[in-house]
């Protein structure tokens, strides 16, 4: 497929993901609509991403049980007492990943939709707040809701599967357990997501092509 | 209770006790029957410098 | 987009970079020490502090390396526990996330958050197949915070921090209000650290130091904070010594006397009163205050004879007052008042006397001189009203009973406040 070209600046508009519908416009911050019919539409504009030192970037390649994912877009989230980012991924398999970047660790999940009709998240989804504490089992693992947080994002690139703008907002449940499991549950305008997954370093990723960071150099074990 | 504090009010109270000993035979080592020694010379006078 | 972020602190007015851009919550002004929250792109102020912490035994910008990846000491803590201080840095490398190094004692570790959390137990824990038992359970108090943390803290933060032990290495747990933390402490030797990291010795926390109280101090259960209750205990112990002091040294019964004294004469004896002692032991009191002269000192010598036996009790007593003018402009030292404490006096009754002699300074006037205010005066003469009570109250006891009490908390207080 060729690449389109920004309606809004005329900049060139890269589809690393031919599945998902929205793109941001790397010179104009314009979010892009793509229609399935080839339609280009611009839906507004998009914040400048705040800056960061997160080591992941567009096109990073992180490898799970065999499977090489590549990262085709990021949104940040922001919520009372920071903000993190969420990298979403397409591996060759055709499968989504969501990572999630917290206190120096990461959270790479898949969609697992089976656990929305789990009854308490089932309640969560139809719109009811989820009680902390919460244990649900999901895949034969046990997890327990220890994170619940009233999201707004502050900003994306490249492709995403929702539109980011300014005053998109979501909730956002993290389970955990003893064994480094995680299920992070979203819930936006569009519905609620659900994703299965685990805690890891970044080595435990095998990453490949990382963002070259001003004034570090990638470790050894990692490059 | 711990065995710090313990010891520290039986300190106190041992304290407590000499004082009351002392007093009742109105024993003091800071009474004046001794003249100070520097006071021997027939000269005093201030001590300001 | 660029890599850094730079913030101006509210309080102070100084450039701060932001190292860990994107994941920093909570920064300490590193010019004035004012807590900032950098959450959002509006820096807002938490707490203002005039003076940023300094003396880490490693400051906060320093890079090293350790276990082969390249560290930027980011933040820095200072933490306390009972009597037990440290010192823990936050080490950021943006590939490899964050870790900490804690001095204590003059020991290293080398700390790793688990993402992969040991089953609980309440005495021992098991983590990745081995057993750890549970060392130490106590509160654990931030005093200092400078530079920049991914989580809110701040002065004076309390957490319960539990650790557990399998050989050197450790699982260290704090819990606060909002979560669990799970942290596996290794031991890394000084010298590795040095390596890596200039590391300010002066201001390591100090190793403990080998002597006798050391067991005293860090025996089983004797970390707890007990000193508030041991200063309470001591005043009030005071307070006991006190009417201890006032009420057993009675009765009390007085004798007044009064005295004139010819400057530069001889030595005179009066007699000023007569006291009995009802009690086998008592203390006696004698007061004496003057009339307003300058440049003089009278001697006093007491004796207390007993009418029966005769036997006299001597003590001493001086009244001096002087005024002069130096470099410094005028000055003036003594005093028109004077009290003599007399102890261990048997029971009895007592005459008391007085051999007084009053001198000039800086000499006697002299002798045969006429004074030309005063030509048929007898000379310049000092009066002396005394006043002799059985009974009394001994401030050196008292004082020396106060040093004795509270020099244990004292002691205890200066050794935790010490680093």
């Amino acid at each position: 497929m060729a690449d389109l070209t920004c309606p809004s600046c005329g900049a060139a508009l890269p589809v690393r993901d031919p599945g998902l519908p929205y793109s941001t416009c790397a010179y104009c911050q314009t979010l892009v609509r793509r229609g399935e019919a080839g339609s280009l539409e611009a839906v507004g504009t998009v914040a400048v991403l705040p800056a960061d030192v997160s080591p992941i970037q567009i096109g990073t390649v992180v490898n799970r049980d065999g499977i090489a994912a590549t990262v085709v877009g990021r949104v940040r989230w922001g919520w009372t007492d920071g903000s993190w980012n969420e990298w979403f991924l397409r591996a060759a398999d055709g499968r989504a990943f969501w990572l999630g970047e917290a206190m120096g660790m990461y959270m790479l999940t898949s969609e697992y939709p089976r656990v929305l009709g789990v009854p308490a998240i089932f309640n969560f989804v139809q719109g009811n707040p989820m009680a902390r504490d919460c244990t649900v089992k999901a895949d034969g693992k046990w997890l327990t809701a220890t994170d619940i947080k009233e999201a707004t994002c502050l900003g994306s690139e490249g492709d995403l599967p929702f539109p980011t703008l300014p005053g998109w907002t979501m909730t956002n449940v993290d389970f955990r357990n003893a064994a480094g499991d995680a299920l992070s549950v979203q819930r936006d305008a569009d519905g609620t997501t659900a994703w299965l997954g685990v805690w890891s370093n970044l080595a435990g990723l095998k990453p490949a092509n990382l963002r070259q960071i001003e004034g570090w150099s990638i470790p050894r074990a990692l490059a | 209770m711990s065995k710090r504090l313990f010891l520290f009010t039986a300190w106190c109270a041992l304290l407590v006790m000499t004082s009351a000993i002392s007093t009742w035979f109105a024993w003091t080592p800071f009474s004046d029957e001794e003249r100070p020694s520097s006071s021997s010379g027939s000269y005093r006078g201030p001590t300001h410098k | 987009m660029t890599t850094a972020r730079a913030i101006t602190c509210p309080s102070c007015g100084g450039t701060i970079e932001i190292r860990a851009a994107g994941y920093t919550v909570t920064l300490a002004c590193r010019y004035c020490g004012s807590l900032l929250d950098v959450a959002h792109e509006d820096v807002r102020l938490i707490t203002a502090y005039r003076r940023a912490a300094k003396n880490f035994a490693i400051p906060p910008g320093a890079r090293g390396t350790l276990f082969d990846v390249e560290w930027e000491v980011i933040g820095a803590l200072r933490r306390r526990s009972g009597s037990a201080l440290w010192q823990e840095f936050l080490l950021f490398n943006p590939y490899s996330g964050y870790r900490w190094l804690v001095a204590a004692d003059g020991e290293w570790q080398f700390g790793t958050m688990l993402l992969d959390r040991p089953e609980d137990d309440r005495l021992a824990v098991s983590w990745r197949g081995r057993s750890f038992a549970l060392e130490d359970d106590a509160e654990i108090e931030t005093t200092t915070v400078v530079g920049e943390f991914y989580w809110r803290t701040a002065r004076g933060d309390k957490v319960q921090g539990a650790t557990f032990a399998n050989g050197r290495e450790q699982l260290s747990r704090e819990t606060s209000a909002d979560e669990v933390t799970w942290t596996q402490l290794i031991p890394v030797t000084a010298e590795w650290v040095e390596e890596a990291f200039t590391v300010e010795q002066r201001h390591m926390p100090r190793a403990p130091r080998p002597d006798l109280t050391e067991g005293f101090r860090k025996a089983p259960g004797m970390a707890e904070d007990d000193l508030g209750k041991m200063f309470l205990i001591a005043l009030a112990s005071l307070v006991l010594i006190l009417m201890v002091q006032v009420f057993l040294s009675g009765p009390r019964a007085c004798s007044d006397g009064r005295a004139t004294v010819e400057v530069g004469a001889a030595t005179s004896t009066h007699r000023i009163g007569t006291i009995e002692v009802r009690r086998p032991w008592q203390l006696v009191t004698i007061v004496v205050d003057s009339d307003s002269f300058t440049n003089r000192w009278v001697d006093l010598d007491y004796s207390l004879v007993n009418r029966q036996t005769q036997q006299s009790i001597d003590a001493y007593g001086i009244v001096e007052f002087y005024t002069g003018t130096d470099s410094d402009g005028p000055w003036s030292e003594g005093s028109h008042h004077a009290e003599t404490l007399i102890s261990q006096v048997p029971r009895g009754t007592y005459d008391v006397y007085v051999d007084a002699g009053a001198h000039g300074w800086p000499s006697d006037p002299t002798p045969g001189s006429i004074d030309p205010a005063n030509p048929w005066g007898q000379g310049e003469t000092v009066a002396l009203w005394f006043n002799s009570c059985t009974g009394g109250f001994s401030w050196g006891m008292f004082w020396l009973m106060a040093a004795l009490l509270f020099s244990v908390p004292g002691v205890i207080f200066w050794w935790r406040h010490d680093s």
